[in-house]
């Protein structure tokens, strides 16, 4: 494989349909295994396990037994497939075996990621002997299967959205707790930002259960490469963690090429076509491809169009082609992960639904079909290229956006480029205060006790939380006296639990939320299954039903939305100099108006749409830049040469606009890029929209708000700090050593406008702007 | 500073009590009740009951102002290692009428299937054959074992083997479970029914206990003046029982025992309640499953005795009645919930009574 990839290699750089367009091939050195033994010999039924399955263990194996063995808590970030599950079940199987009341909780964010831990457990327990009854316990498990899994089951799988539901019945879980020696976070990447901090205290909840039971587990975190792992870890669970992260597992030569549609500045075809063409290149190489995709659609147009295509040249490859993303019914996901895995699909197109470990085995090449948004994903997803010591490529395809592009133009940045940091904040007041009602209802709040758990904070909030009658104090502390159950009030991310059901001739055939079915499956638009084209007759608002038809067309449809931001209410405003800021509550509506109609990637028509609009109540804060700014910076923008360049014999009147507004929105990026490190957040739970002209303040305006349902108290944060915000915002920007600005200032990887437009001048003469309003007196 | 921190927890508080109040735990369905009847937890409240429940509270809430606590309910406080509660005592005629040990002895020993190895062919074979007993099995060359153990079970009269012998043969519902509940003695039942805060995870507001006496039925209740008392409330619930205590409930096995579980571990007080237990839900949905539309306890009692409870609380509006207790302090709004929890008890008496009757 490795002279083949070689091959192939070489085959791209000379084709000339695909030569100019690699901008860049990163080669990503072979490396060996670094075996390991462990300090003490292992089990013997575990010795029978690894000769079966001939395994020897690396080294960073054999760290991570020594360090459970002698009771540490770890972190482990080696990428995936290079062992990571097996370092710490091959310790917990061993303590299990040796205390035969011993139990171990895992945690995974997804059902799918569970089933499929649970079947590597159950052939761990068969070939080592090793009795722990696995099972799987989450939203999906019967009930009458309950109590015996609590019961028998020393390994328990589950994920967090199950464990704030079970907490209260912790004395039907008594036996299992009484025993819990381990707790299995994998995945832990997923926890960051305000998901993270719930997990946080939910983690404090059921530490707090612990400890009633007296079992003082050790903890075990399995997550991709992040900036902080260390103290990621030590924040997201509260004690001191080992790191494991020299990966000993072997390596093959990876290439890792920038592909880029739009190298001439024009790009002939879209990145989806470029895509497509990709893709097929390397299956008739016969490498088994992954190529993710940044939307269910695009997964599904890719597929379909490969398959397409491939009728007439290579009949072979129509079978062995297959999208796979979230929504299909679970039978449907493990056909196809198993096909993956057993080599009958040849390539997959996916969301990055496949991102996580569920196991589908490693393949030869991945295609990443635009900058998923993190450098952790990019990563995650680069990683199920490489089969051991063979060779893999790892394709990633630009955008036309100017994130895209700006990768596409400066690879070092990518490759030198910090993985994200993790954030979790353990003070927000309203996580805090909403697990402290849950923990309530598990046990009663004792003040002196639980501060602990809870922070120094306890105090207020259990005396807030009793002026509304939802604690009462007794003799035997603060008791919970909601009427409705604690758990229900506490999301603990934002995922909507608004399902909508497709349906075929009445058969169930997939399942959306609001926005994906107003976004895809209005009525007239083609929405794409497993590669066939399906008709949507109906979207029903009120059952909640989608009705469709299937029927073979050649074209497929793309809702256009419009949104704004309205103020409801104005609760706070505060005035530093000049500048004057507003805090309160701001509802985001979308809205779809029409949909068009593409035949590939031209548009042959548009309709009009009847749909309500989509909003989102939420805490939002906003602050007005005053007009005649606009004025003024264009005086001195105009006089930059690249501006004088493009209005060279124009008139300048239609680029001034243009760089007020490219200001406004680069502000706007470039404070929620350092948010983040403010209010300890992820990036992604802040949104923002920006326009020179808003109806309600008549003037124009910067909004950023908190991307959850009813404000979870970010923005709340940066309004007090919105002068230091600001300052680092314009440090930021004016000491970035691009040009026209670039993913580490003001290019957001969650733009929903592709980053259009943006000005990075007139983001630094807007900010000096605002910081003189703020220092005037 | 220390002011604002206050007042946004303050909003917060706010905000999460805005939510809670959003969501109700019931449904209002049509006058044509939907009832579900697959689930026995009571969701539904047809819209009609609610209105009555409405007017109801406001009109109690009206009529017992300014009135103290014992005025209006009449009890008396009670002392016990967990603090205080309230206690209300009633007595009442009742027709405690289940078969007696012997018919329950000879019922059991004519089904031979309870014997491994004997199906309905073979049980007919050796009926006409002439071992129309168990006790006849004993000289039985192949069941002689199995038989003679049963038979001390039963001379024993373990009331509990005897159950568990007859649930690995039988469904749990069947009528020779009941049957073994002659088996004990007819002090040593608890029908035993709770009022909740809600579903789960909240205070438990009212422990109503009965116990038979001859054809006299003697009910305790503990209740809630305040949500402190539930220890206490537990606590008088426990002294009633002993090791050979036995519960007759609606719906307990689901619902009252393991909530009563989850609240004594919530308090860190952990007993024993493992005892034999008679969910009459189980056996009257078996016993009517035809004749009665949904097994709800207000349902079954219409049907089988005529019925009509006035000024009643639905279950599912309990706790509303007792939140506007707990605002208000007028203790009006407690009647209909401990009239109905009396009533409860009554019904589950007459219904377990009934059964017996029917499967007689």
């Amino acid at each position: 494989m490795g002279i083949m990839i070689e091959e192939i290699i070489n085959a791209l750089k000379t084709n000339p349909r695909f030569k100019d367009r690699i901008e860049h091939i990163e080669v990503l050195d072979s490396r060996d295994s670094v075996y390991g033994v462990t300090r003490k010999e292992l089990a013997q039924n575990i010795k029978n396990y690894l000769k079966k399955k001939n395994i020897k263990l690396y080294k960073h194996q054999c760290d991570a037994i020594d360090a459970l063995r002698c009771g540490k808590n770890i972190i482990i970030t080696t990428p995936t497939a290079s062992g990571k599950t097996l370092a710490y079940n091959i310790p917990i199987f061993e303590r299990l075996y040796k205390d035969k009341s011993a139990t171990a909780l895992f945690l995974y964010p997804t059902k799918a990621l569970s089933n499929d831990q649970l079947k590597v457990m159950k052939e761990l327990e068969k070939l080592s002997g090793i009795e722990v009854n696995p099972d799987v316990y989450d939203g999906d498990t019967p009930t009458h299967k309950r109590p015996k899994i609590r019961e028998h089951s020393r390994i328990i799988i589950s994920n967090p959205y199950e464990l704030h539901q079970v907490l209260p019945w912790h004395y039907k879980w008594q036996k299992f707790y009484s025993n819990l020696k381990f707790i299995v976070i994998d995945e832990a990447h997923r926890y960051r930002g305000v998901f993270g901090s719930n997990v946080t205290f939910l983690i404090k909840r059921m530490k707090r259960i612990c400890d009633l039971y007296n079992s003082n587990p050790q903890y075990i975190l399995s997550t991709a490469t992040l900036a902080n792992p260390v103290e990621f870890g030590e924040r997201l669970v509260g004690v001191k963690f080992e790191l494991i992260s020299s990966d000993g597992s072997p390596k093959g030569k990876k290439y890792f090429i920038f592909y880029n549609p739009f190298f001439d500045g024009i790009g002939e075809l879209s990145t989806t076509s470029e895509t497509k063409d990709l893709f097929l290149f390397y299956l008739k190489n016969c490498l088994q491809t992954l190529c993710f995709t940044v939307s269910r659609k695009t997964a599904e147009l890719i597929a379909s169009w490969a398959k397409k295509e491939s009728e007439k040249t290579v009949p072979f490859l129509i079978d062995k082609i297959s999208p796979y993303r979230a929504g299909y019914l679970p039978e449907e996901r493990r056909k196809i992960e198993n096909d993956l895995k057993k080599g009958n699909l040849l390539g997959v197109t996916s969301t990055n639904a496949l991102e996580l470990g569920v196991d589908i085995g490693s393949l030869d090449s991945v295609i990443i079909s635009g900058y998923p948004g993190t450098i952790i994903s990019t990563w995650q997803q680069a990683g199920r290229a490489g089969r051991g010591e063979e060779g893999s490529i790892a394709t990633l395809i630009a955008f036309q956006n100017p994130l895209d592009q700006y990768f596409m133009k400066n690879p070092k940045m990518f490759f030198d480029k910090s993985h994200e940091h993790a954030i979790i904040d353990d003070s927000n007041p309203y996580i805090v205060s909403g697990h402290l009602l849950c923990a309530a209802s598990e046990l009663p709040i004792k003040i002196e006790d639980d501060g602990k758990y809870f922070g120094d904070n306890i105090e207020v909030i259990a005396e807030a939380l009793k002026r509304e009658g939802l604690l009462k104090d007794t003799p035997n502390g603060l008791v919970y006296s909601g009427k409705m159950r604690a758990t229900e009030v506490v999301s603990i991310d934002n995922i909507s639990q608004d399902v909508f059901k497709v349906k075929c001739d009445g058969e169930l055939l997939e399942t959306m939320d609001r926005p994906q079915a107003y976004r895809e499956a209005h009525k007239g638009a083609i929405l794409l299954h497993r590669g066939e084209t399906y008709f949507v007759k109906d979207l029903n608002l009120k059952e909640q039903i989608v009705d469709i038809k299937k029927e073979e067309v050649d074209y497929y449809t793309e809702a256009m939305k419009v949104a704004d931001t309205e103020i409801i209410e104005e609760i706070k405003n505060k005035r530093i100099g000049n500048f004057s800021v507003s805090l309160g509550s701001v509802k985001i509506n979308e809205e779809y108006i029409r949909y068009k109609i593409k035949k590939f990637s031209e548009v042959i028509g548009s309709m009009r749409l009847n749909l309500p609009p989509l909003n989102f109540k939420t805490t939002g804060m906003w602050f007005t830049v005053p007009a005649e700014i606009c004025d003024k910076i264009w005086k001195i923008r105009r006089k930059d040469e690249d501006i004088k360049e493009k209005i060279l014999g124009r008139k300048g009147e239609e680029f001034k606009i243009e760089v007020f507004a490219g200001g406004l929105h680069g502000i706007e990026h470039s404070a929620i890029s350092i948010m983040p490190f403010h209010v300890m957040c992820d990036r992604w739970d802040i949104g923002g929209v920006s326009t020179t002209h808003h109806p309600q303040t008549g003037k124009p305006t910067i909004f950023i708000y908190d991307e959850f349902e009813g404000g979870i108290g970010l923005t709340e944060k940066a309004y007090e700090l919105i002068t230091d915000i600001l300052i680092m915002t314009h440090r930021l920007v004016r000491d970035c050593e691009c040009d026209h600005g670039c993913p580490a200032c003001i290019y957001s990887p969650k733009c929903g406008d592709e980053n259009e437009p943006l000005d990075k001048r007139g983001t630094i003469l807007i900010l000096e702007e605002l910081l003189r309003m703020i220092n005037s007196e | 500073m220390k002011n604002d921190h206050e007042n946004t927890f303050n909003l917060i508080s706010k905000k999460l009590k805005k939510k809670l109040d959003t969501y109700t735990e019931y449904e209002i369905v049509k006058d044509e009740l939907e009832i579900d009847s697959t689930t026995f937890i009571p969701r539904a409240v047809s819209y009609t009951e609610y209105r009555e429940a409405e007017r109801l509270k406001k009109e109690l809430l009206k009529r017992y102002k300014g009135k103290s606590f014992e005025e209006v309910i009449k009890g008396k406080e009670i002392r016990t290692e967990k603090g205080i509660c309230y206690k209300i005592e009633q007595e009442d005629n009742i027709n405690f009428n289940i078969i007696n040990p012997d018919i329950a002895r000879s019922k059991i020993l004519k089904d031979l299937k309870l014997i491994y190895g004997i199906g309905e062919v073979t049980e007919r074979v050796l009926k006409s054959e002439g071992y129309n007993t168990i006790e006849d099995l004993c000289r039985h060359p192949r069941f002689t074992s199995e038989a003679s153990r049963l038979l001390e079970l039963l001379d024993e009269c373990n009331a509990r083997n005897i159950a568990q012998w007859i649930t690995h043969w039988f469904p749990k519902t069947h009528p020779l479970v009941l049957c073994t509940s002659s088996l004990h003695k007819k002090e040593n039942f608890i029908i035993l029914d709770i009022e909740t805060f809600g579903l789960f995870s909240r205070p438990i507001i009212l422990f109503g206990l009965a116990s038979i006496n001859n054809n006299t039925i003697l009910i305790n209740q503990y209740f809630l003046r305040d949500i402190g008392e539930e220890p206490a409330a537990l606590n008088a619930f426990l002294s009633h029982i002993d090791e050979n205590s036995v519960f007759v409930t609606f719906n307990g096995k689901a619902f009252d025992l393991p909530y009563i579980k989850e609240r004594l571990a919530y308090y860190g007080m952990y007993e024993n309640l493992d005892h034999p237990h008679f969910d009459i839900l189980h056996f009257s949905r078996r016993a009517w499953k035809e004749e009665i539309p949904d097994h709800r306890l207000t349902t079954l009692e219409k049907y089988l005795f005529g019925v009509y409870r006035e000024n009643d609380v639905p279950s599912a509006l309990v706790p509303e009645f007792y939140e506007a207790y707990m605002r208000s302090g007028n203790a009006g709004v407690l009647i209909p919930i401990i009239e109905h929890n009396k009533q409860d008890l009554v019904t589950l008496v007459n219904i377990f009574s009934k059964l017996h009757e029917k499967w007689e």
